[in-house]
């Protein structure tokens, strides 16, 4: 067996397509870290002076805080003044207007990755895109469209300029800006992210998607993602993020804030695969992210799904805040670590609404060297008459050298509540090996087959394209795994 | 108001034992407790615990002991006619004490200048492994304890009592000490009782080392009336092949803190773990379980059962750590709880720590009501809502009453949970 887990790993070493580098001219603000850079990327995206005291506020705040140390990681402290916090490809400052203005290098990157941005191109036209590559928003497609059923689906720079109201309104309402050291430092410095607003009654008609790539060196990306959905509206939401293969580490905090108003649903779904490093565990993407839903209304319902292969590090929690009375939170998550990856990454729902409930689905993976680790909390408040959680965790280990481990915080204050926790682990085990082989599929069908049908409830939470991704990148992971 | 508690509790540890014997240690762990920060609610593993409770009283050695509450708190256990070791406030007490003739049980002050220099050695190698305060504070100010030694295939028919009573205010930090040798077998209960009303401050630290092939019976009663304050450790380690049961029942005082470890490091041991846990009033009841699995081919199983009632506040953590080598390894571990009262509260976090890939491991953790259905029925053919909810609330905890082998000693807390109950009907 151990022959065979070797040739897992060797498997799971490999190469990381997206991994290349596009030759484009940046504009970036020298690495440093102070009020002067704070007031420079404002200045860049000429924004209002509202944000730029709010991002200074932020600021003011960061400098108080101190990084946090809980999570089951290690790595090298970041040097934060020797990142850069403002990188745009040269002549991008201000966002394209069209498709003809973006340096086509840009173009044929996403092409690679297999993002054609070229509405026509696509088939069935049914996914919108905006696209970030590393500070600014590229291009966002089928505006118009959306535009027509009242959807705002743009760069979080323009929402600033053509919808301040809204953002004003919402901005730093689910995730304040003193919530965390990473929070706070991306209210300090985002750069842009993704709007979307959907108008009360409106139900999206396409699939909205953001598409991430960090390209420029030494830089972090902080992007920034408020999603609202009015009374009644409904909307999917995807997010795939990809890097470039360096041996410095590149940092991404992010922070994204869904709010969902009476009876409104959100779907957010992210495939996650930002370079993870090498097999020495130099390089790759430290993934300090933030995400968190509000369900303000009644009937609302957040759903997060998603599936983590990526990064060095991963230290992320997205969570539903169940405020609204008969509020739905569901959180559905795969997470594959090999190499020397580290993922701490879990939920937190917290009801606070009357029969509000939560579903919990991860699943864990490890090889190789990897320290996989699921952190979740479910706060029931005295408020919360009738709340229900149901979580369950499961770790699936591949080889002797990797870490599975779960860390459940459960804490009730009404004895109305029922909240369930299960949690197993286990491996790939030769019985089951042995009853696929017997019937013919060969070892490396077999354990493909069994690693999806362990994950297989995350994924059918997943739009139809991403599942098949996830799917696909699974299979690229752990092929001519046995042996 | 830790800075106060400290130099209280530094002054009273001039108070401690003399002993020549350990002389040496009390000085180390008390420099060592003085230059620890204590923990608060900012360290991961206190966060639910308002420490306000403890830190809030001077420590103060218990000088005044009153035999005769003493006595009425012994005379349950003395009527079971075992072996008894018993400490008043921390201090040995001849009278109450029934000492063994087939089994070496007895008190640090009258143990023999051998036993002294063995445990000199022993103490602390198993429970200070992460350098508790409240560890350290116990060997501070440790003015007596028990040391129990089963040698190489001794089986002492009988059960072993170890009494630790309280029945005055102040501090007392009591010790145990059991050694059991290689194909042994040894029942042994520790009782830590409080008489009502007293505002005691328990520092009770227990260490047991298991021989290979042996097996151990460990009963652990903290059972205190209103006003005690309790700050317990646990710490056992088995070798291969042994067996270890332990039972645990946490009722009463203002505030409980226990810290139970588990060491296996040998392989193919079995361990079973059931605990029991109530708190109503304002009480606080914190439980960490720490089970620490080195070595291949070991079973653990962790039952434990949890009640909050009125403003009560129960926690629980349950850790199960697998290391790489510790392959073949079956751990579960189940913790369900019920939540009495809309003002009650439950804390619980069952932990999984895995480095090993061909192992077995689950936990499972619930919090929640009783089953409206199943009170329906009962009422329905005509039992009264009160009774109704008690003979439920029996069946919850029964999983773990009903795993003590020996009933006789089970008998000494279903009263106490019959008062609970009894308690919460009355309002």
């Amino acid at each position: 067996m151990s022959e065979s887990v070797e040739r897992i790993n060797e498997r799971l070493a490999s190469d990381y397509e997206a991994g290349f580098v596009t030759d484009v001219e940046n504009d970036s603000l020298p690495p440093g870290l102070d009020e002067d850079t704070v007031r420079a990327i404002s200045a860049r995206k000429n924004e209002p002076e509202w944000l730029l005291e709010w991002r200074l506020k932020a600021f003011a705040k960061w400098k108080t805080l101190t990084e946090p140390e809980w999570a089951h990681v290690s790595y090298q402290k970041i040097d934060f003044q020797a990142l850069s916090y403002y990188s745009a490809p040269k002549g991008q400052g201000d966002g394209p207007k069209s498709l003809d203005e973006v340096d086509p290098e840009i173009l044929r990157t996403y092409e690679k990755l297999g993002i054609p941005l070229h509405e026509q191109k696509r088939l069935a036209g049914v996914v919108a895109v905006d696209v970030v590559f590393d500070s600014v928003s590229i291009h966002t497609t089928f505006k118009d469209k959306l535009a027509e059923a009242g959807v705002i689906f743009c760069p979080i720079s323009e929402a600033v300029k053509d919808h301040p109201e809204l953002v004003k309104k919402y901005l730093g309402t689910v995730v304040p800006i003193s919530d965390n050291f990473y929070a706070c430092l991306n209210s300090a410095v985002f750069s842009d992210g993704s709007f979307v607003f959907i108008p009360k009654g409106v139900t999206c008609p396409m699939e909205l998607s953001t598409y991430f790539r960090i390209n420029a060196m030494n830089t972090g990306q902080f992007e920034r993602t408020l999603i609202i959905a009015e009374e009644g509206a409904s909307v999917s939401y995807l997010e795939g993020c990809t890097a470039p293969m360096r041996d410095e580490n590149q940092l991404h905090a992010a922070v994204v804030e869904l709010i969902a108003l009476d009876d409104a649903k959100i779907k957010y779904s992210t495939v996650q695969n930002w370079y993870m490093g090498d097999e020495e565990g130099r390089g790759g993407v430290y993934n300090f992210v933030t995400k968190r839903g509000l369900c303000k209304g009644r009937n609302s319902h957040i759903s997060w799904t998603q599936v983590e292969t990526g990064s060095a590090i991963t230290w992320k929690y997205p969570s539903v805040v169940l405020r609204g009375d008969n509020s739905i939170g569901e959180f559905y998550s795969v997470a594959l670590t090999r190499g020397r990856q580290q993922a701490d990454t879990g939920t937190k729902m917290i009801h606070m609404g009357k029969n509000t409930r939560s579903t919990i689905i991860s699943k864990g993976i490890s090889a190789a060297r990897s320290e996989n680790c699921y952190r979740g909390l479910v706060r029931v408040a005295p408020t919360a008459e009738g709340a229900r959680n149901f979580t369950q965790c499961d770790s699936l280990l591949i080889g002797d050298t990797c870490g599975a481990h779960t860390f459940p915080y459960i804490e009730s204050r009404n004895n109305s509540a029922v909240i369930e926790h299960e949690a197993s682990t286990s491996k790939v085990s030769d019985d089951q090996l042995f009853l696929c082989q017997q019937r013919g599929l060969d070892p490396e069908k077999a354990v493909s087959m069994i690693v999806n049908g362990f994950c297989k409830e995350v994924f059918r939470e997943l739009p139809m394209e991403f599942a098949v991704e996830a799917g696909k990148l699974l299979e690229i992971s752990l092929e001519g795994s046995v042996g | 108001m830790q800075d106060a508690f400290k130099s209280t509790a530094l002054a009273a540890a001039e108070g401690a034992s003399d002993a020549p014997w350990l002389a040496a240690r009390r000085t180390q762990s008390r420099d060592a407790f003085s230059a620890l920060a204590l923990p608060d609610r900012k360290v991961e593993g206190w966060k639910y615990n308002d420490l306000s409770k403890v830190y809030g009283e001077a420590v103060q050695l218990t000088s005044a002991s009153d035999l005769a509450v003493a006595r009425e708190l012994a005379a349950d256990t003395l009527a079971l006619e075992a072996p008894t070791v018993t400490l008043v406030d921390g201090q040995y007490c001849a009278e109450l004490s029934r000492l063994p003739s087939g089994l070496n049980a007895t008190s640090f002050s009258e143990a023999s200048a051998e036993q002294h220099a063995s445990l000199a050695q022993s103490l602390g190698t198993q429970a200070r492994a992460d350098g508790q305060a409240f560890v350290l504070l116990n060997e501070a100010l440790n003015q007596d304890g028990v040391l129990v030694e089963v040698g190489s295939g001794e089986s002492p028919a009988e059960s072993l009592h170890i009494l630790n009573l309280r029945t005055a205010a102040g501090t007392a930090a009591p010790r145990v000490w059991v050694s059991v040798g290689e194909n042994a077998q040894l029942t042994i209960a520790e009782h830590h009782l409080c008489a009502e009303g007293v505002a005691s401050f328990d520092l009770p630290v227990s260490e047991l080392h298991i021989g290979a092939n042996s097996t151990v019976h460990h009963y652990r009663f903290a059972l205190s009336q209103s006003g005690g304050r309790h700050i317990g450790r646990v710490a056992t380690r088995q070798e291969r092949d042994s067996r270890y049961y332990a039972y645990l029942a946490v009722l009463g005082g203002d505030f409980n803190r226990l810290d139970f470890g588990l060491d296996l490091q040998g392989q193919h041991c079995e361990s079973e773990l059931y605990g029991l846990y109530m708190c109503r009033g304002q009480e606080h009841t914190d439980i960490h379980l720490a089970v620490d699995h080195a070595l291949p081919h070991c079973d653990s199983k962790e039952v434990f059962r949890g009640m909050a009632a009125e403003q009560g506040k129960a926690v629980f953590n349950g850790r199960i750590h697998i290391h790489q080598d510790a392959q073949k390894t079956n751990a579960e571990l189940s913790n369900r709880n019920l939540l009495l009262s809309r003002t009650a509260e439950i804390n619980t976090k069952p932990e999984l720590e895995i480095y090993a890939d061909d192992v077995k491991c689950a936990h499972g953790a619930t919090v929640g009501q009783l089953d409206p259905e199943a009170l329906f029925y009962l009422r329905s053919r005509g039992t009264p809502l009160e009774a109704a909810q008690s003979l439920l609330s029996y069946g919850f905890i029964n999983e773990v009453l009903l795993a003590m082998p020996d009933q006789a000693i089970a008998g000494l807390v279903t009263p106490r949970v019959d008062a609970f109950f009894n308690d919460l009907e009355k309002g």
